[in-house]
């Protein structure tokens, strides 16, 4: 069985449905991203893996055993806050060795348990420290010190990050992949940034309104996402969305929008439609290429172009449609000016334009 | 308010009498007082011959602060101090103790009755002590604790919705996540109150003991109706029956009870002014 | 090996108790002292003062108190009507009130402005309110008796040529002596009350105010007094139900004789001293039933005041 199991949990709140039926797995090891806008219901579901949430329906797994009525201390389980939830007026050693004391653990375990976690995050000269002498990546440390020290079965993180600064933020997170290669440990975490979902996850769970919309790795989401919702939520810049018409043509599908004719390369298809069908096509800036005026697929009117220093975004309308198309760094278009582009149309998605769904 | 502007004499005749306001407000404290300090050094003679306002002839006449602290007759007055203590000390510890409870399950939980609970604090800020003292002393006589320090201590460790009105204030800006966070270290209920939220109220606790401190020290009205025996009555029973017997005594020695009295009250003041200010601010907000 | 196998090792395993069992476990243990306290010397008296106010009781023996109904109400209404009349005396205090809550507001005004030596002043001025009760009233009437240090300062300083009799128990002008005691030892209260809600005012409001020209008045009655409104208003009400309940001031400086009592005075007067426990009890619920009317009506005007004015941007 997978170490981690959530089979169809449901959770409301009086009349409100946080969770609709719910269900994902994962391995031992992983490192789960559960990646959503604000109330998605991430959290939600945080806390019911913890058990900080009861009442609910659906069964949780944690390592072959169910643990879904049981206490939050029974579960094997350790989590980081969004606030690390530190203890203020306990030195770092004495907040790592809270848990340990309510156990009645004796001295010297803990004591040795203690400086054996505080040595791996570098905390090993602040033990005597208050968190409000300590800056905001000590603290954090000290919170997953004191995940360590139960040698749990699943660490849990719920937006860690959230309360850094840019640059600390880089930092942690790569010091929080450094700590996940090192030891092994399933992890789920929450976030709404999806650059971090990206980065740190080999397996993402989006949810939307208390539900999943796709299950899969990082690359999967990006490249082959679920719905429109998926394919906008990921990505920065935005996906672009050309909306029109996608028509079956001979065998194959066409898509017509006002600007432009396109061949539909069959693979990114589900199935050819029987009949038209009003559709956007989602295509990444990055696959936009330059063109001559023989070969474009369409022309793309520039509003203003962002140099980001290794390329140049154009920002633009494609018919009349919003687009954005990241071309060569060296290129010179400006405001008004017409660019020709053509577009790695295997990277593309269409969704139907009613449901969002993919087709 | 406004900052510093071009002085106009408009502006220079309305600070002059904003600051003869100020002062002559002071004054109206400071002279009363003074007089009273002059004339506790002053013997009873002299007392009488000299005017209210002049210094005393010697400031180290100590002999009427003699009078009050070893009498002749009667309890020495370091009973009253010490009842008050008394009575401060253990009321105030289970003012705090079983109003953080309070404030905490009021914070934390939610159950039936809940809102009412506090409306019913609320609504006892309205019933001022002195209206039923018939009752409340039957309650008391049937606790058998009627004319002691302990019904003192009792009615002072009660409900107090300003207190608790500070622990829920503060107690609110505790986020949960601590006790979640102890609850999957697997704290209960109990645990994370005692070693975690309660040592993490402690500033909460400190304007808490100091206001109440400071009630309790000025109290009159609840020695007066329950606890009116001198040798189980605090300072200010003692004052009050030491300024009855103007018949025996000099005024003299009055005044150096007095200032016996108000003494430690200044000093503290001075020491604790900020949480005082913060306390009377913070509790009448939620007014 | 984890943490839960060392804790648990030579010790049987305790089932742990469902996390609503707890929680109620909790809630009931940590409510039920102040509970009771609450009950027994808050909620109990109270109910049993409206039933003693039913009765004859006289303080002591409860046992040949007899129920008579609201006999002591109408009584108080007709033959006891005297015992009421001290209410009148709480209008001295009420004016004093008002004065008072004025001075402060005048006082908080000018020391929010940081002129030098603001925090000696306010010092000063709330030094009355930390003093023990009876020591302050000691204070104020060894300043006030017919040989005390104003009628010296009087004499001496102005060249008046008698003694005033500031404290005579049988003019009711001595009413005004003690609501004065009682603003020189409440103000300071109110002061700090004000004052903290004038520095919580953001200076931006006043930088703004400036740009657009406004003079230090407007200001005031712009910007200052409608973020204090509330304050005042609480102070207000403080004030009503306080003058109904004077009782300290009066008693330590003139014992409550003559014209000086109080309604409160009265009533505890005639349950201990007069043993009408009923008729006191009587009285007490009266007092309460006052408070609780003007409770509501502040409660009202309140709302009144804080409605959402239509067509009014923000505040």
């Amino acid at each position: 069985m997978a170490f981690l199991k959530v089979e169809h949990l449901i959770k409301a709140f009086g009349s409100f449905v946080a969770l609709n039926d719910v269900s994902f797995e994962a391995e031992a090891g992983e490192f789960v991203v559960l990646l959503g806008p604000s109330g998605c219901g991430k959290s939600t579901l945080l806390r019911l893996i913890t058990g900080l949430t009861e009442d609910h329906e659906g069964e949780i797994f944690i390592n072959d055993r169910r643990v879904t009525d049981l206490d939050p201390k029974d579960r094997k389980v350790a989590m980081v806050f969004q606030s690390y939830a530190l203890y203020p007026h306990l030195s770092v050693a004495k907040n790592i060795s809270f848990g340990m004391e309510i156990k009645h653990v004796p001295k010297a375990e803990r004591d040795r348990r203690v400086l054996e976690a505080a040595t791996a995050l570098q905390l090993d000269h602040l033990l005597n420290r208050r968190p409000a002498e300590l800056s905001g990546g000590q603290r954090q440390r000290v919170a997953i010190g004191r995940c360590l020290v139960r040698e749990p079965d699943l660490f849990l993180f719920d937006e860690p990050l959230s309360n850094l600064d840019a640059k600390l933020r880089q930092e942690t997170r790569a010091e929080l992949k450094h700590l996940h290669q090192r030891l092994g440990t399933t992890t789920v975490y929450v976030t709404h940034d999806q650059h971090e979902a990206m980065t740190l996850a080999s397996k993402v769970v989006l949810l939307d309104k208390g539900e999943i919309v796709q299950i899969g790795t990082p690359m999967d989401l990006y490249d082959r996402p679920a719905n429109r919702f998926a394919a906008t939520f990921i990505g920065t810049p935005a996906i672009n969305l050309l909306r029109g018409k996608l028509v079956p043509f001979e065998r194959r599908a066409r898509f017509e929008m006002e600007g432009a004719v396109l061949e539909v390369p069959p693979a990114i298809l589900g199935s050819i439609p029987s009949a038209a069908v009003e559709a956007e096509l989602g295509i990444r800036a990055e696959n936009a290429q330059l063109a001559t005026v023989e070969n474009a697929h369409c022309v793309l009117e520039v509003d203003y172009a962002e140099p980001t220093g290794a390329d140049v975004y154009l920002n633009g309308r494609i018919g009349g449609q919003p687009a954005v198309a990241r071309v060569d760094r060296d290129s010179k278009a400006g405001p008004g000016d017409k660019v020709p582009l053509r577009w790695r149309l295997e990277a593309a998605s269409v969704f139907d334009a009613a449901t969002g769904a993919r087709l | 308010m406004a900052r510093r502007r071009k002085l106009t004499p408009l502006k220079l005749a309305i600070r002059a009498f904003q600051y003869a306001t100020l002062i002559f407000a002071s004054l109206t404290v400071v002279v009363p007082l003074w007089s009273v300090l002059a004339g506790s050094f002053k013997t009873p003679l002299e007392y009488l011959n000299s005017s209210k306002s002049s210094p005393p002839a010697d400031w180290l006449n100590f002999d009427n602060y003699k009078q009050v602290l070893f009498p002749q007759s009667g309890l020495p007055i370091g009973w009253a101090f010490a009842n008050t203590i008394m009575v401060m000390v253990c009321a105030v510890a289970l003012l705090v103790m079983f109003g953080a409870m309070v404030a905490f399950v009021l914070n934390r939980f939610r159950f039936p009755g809940r809102k009412l609970l506090l409306g019913a604090y609320a609504a006892l800020v309205a019933v001022p002590s002195i209206l039923t003292p018939v009752s409340t002393f039957q309650v008391l006589q049937f606790l058998g604790l009627a004319n002691t320090r302990w019904a003192l201590v009792v009615l002072y460790s009660g409900a107090d919705i300003v207190s608790l009105l500070i622990f829920i204030q503060f107690i609110r800006s505790i986020s949960t996540e601590v006790d979640d966070s102890a609850r999957i270290e697997g704290a209960n209920y109990f645990q994370i109150f005692f070693r975690l939220i309660l040592p993490m109220l402690a500033p909460a606790i400190a304007t808490v003991v100091i206001l109440r401190c400071v009630y309790i020290y000025n109290d009159f009205v609840l020695p007066y109706l329950y606890a009116s025996k001198p040798s189980e009555s605090t300072v200010s029973m003692m004052l009050y029956n030491f300024s009855g017997v103007t018949a025996t005594i000099s005024q003299a020695v009055i005044m150096a009870a007095v200032i016996l009295v108000i003494a430690p009250t200044i000093v503290g003041f001075f020491f604790l002014q900020r949480y005082i200010y913060a306390g009377i601010t913070q509790g009448s907000v939620k007014g | 090996m984890t943490a839960g196998d060392i804790g648990i090792r030579g010790r049987q395993r305790r089932p742990s108790y469902s996390p609503e069992a707890q929680r109620r476990l909790v809630i009931v243990t940590f409510l039920f002292v102040p509970l009771v306290s609450l009950i027994l010397l808050n909620i109990y008296p109270v109910l049993q003062l409206i039933w003693i106010s039913l009765s004859d009781f006289n303080g002591i023996n409860w046992m040949r108190a007899r129920f008579i109904g609201v006999r002591n109400y109408s009584d108080l209404l007709t033959r006891d009507s005297t015992l009421m009349l001290p209410i009148v005396n709480s209008l001295y205090y009420l004016f004093g009130s008002l004065v008072q809550i004025v001075l402060a507001t005048w006082f908080a005004v000018i020391l929010d402005m940081k002129l030098p030596g603001s925090r000696i002043f306010r010092t000063i001025l709330f030094l009355p309110f930390v003093l023990n009760t009876v020591a302050a009233a000691l204070v104020f009437r060894h300043f006030l008796q017919l040989d005390g240090t104003l009628n010296e300062l009087l004499q001496n300083v102005f060249g008046v040529g008698f003694k005033i009799p500031w404290l005579d128990a049988k003019q009711n002008y001595t009413n005004f002596s003690l609501a004065a005691a009682s603003v020189w030892r409440y103000l300071g209260f109110n002061l700090v009350v004000t004052f903290g809600a004038l520095q919580a005012i953001p200076q931006d409001q006043y930088d703004a105010a400036r740009l657009e020209g406004a003079n230090d008045w407007q200001s005031f009655w712009r910007i200052t007094f409608p973020s204090i409104r509330n304050v005042l208003f609480l102070q207000l009400a403080l004030s009503v139900v306080g003058s109904l309940e004077v009782f300290e001031i009066p008693q330590l400086i003139t014992n409550g004789a003559g014209k000086t009592s109080t309604f409160a005075i009265q009533m505890v007067q005639t349950g201990f001293q007069f043993h009408r426990a009923g008729t006191a009890a009587a009285m007490a619920v009266f007092m309460l039933l006052i408070v609780l009317v003007l409770y509501l009506v502040t409660q009202a005007l309140q709302r009144y005041f804080d409605r959402p004015i239509a067509g009014a941007s923000d505040g």
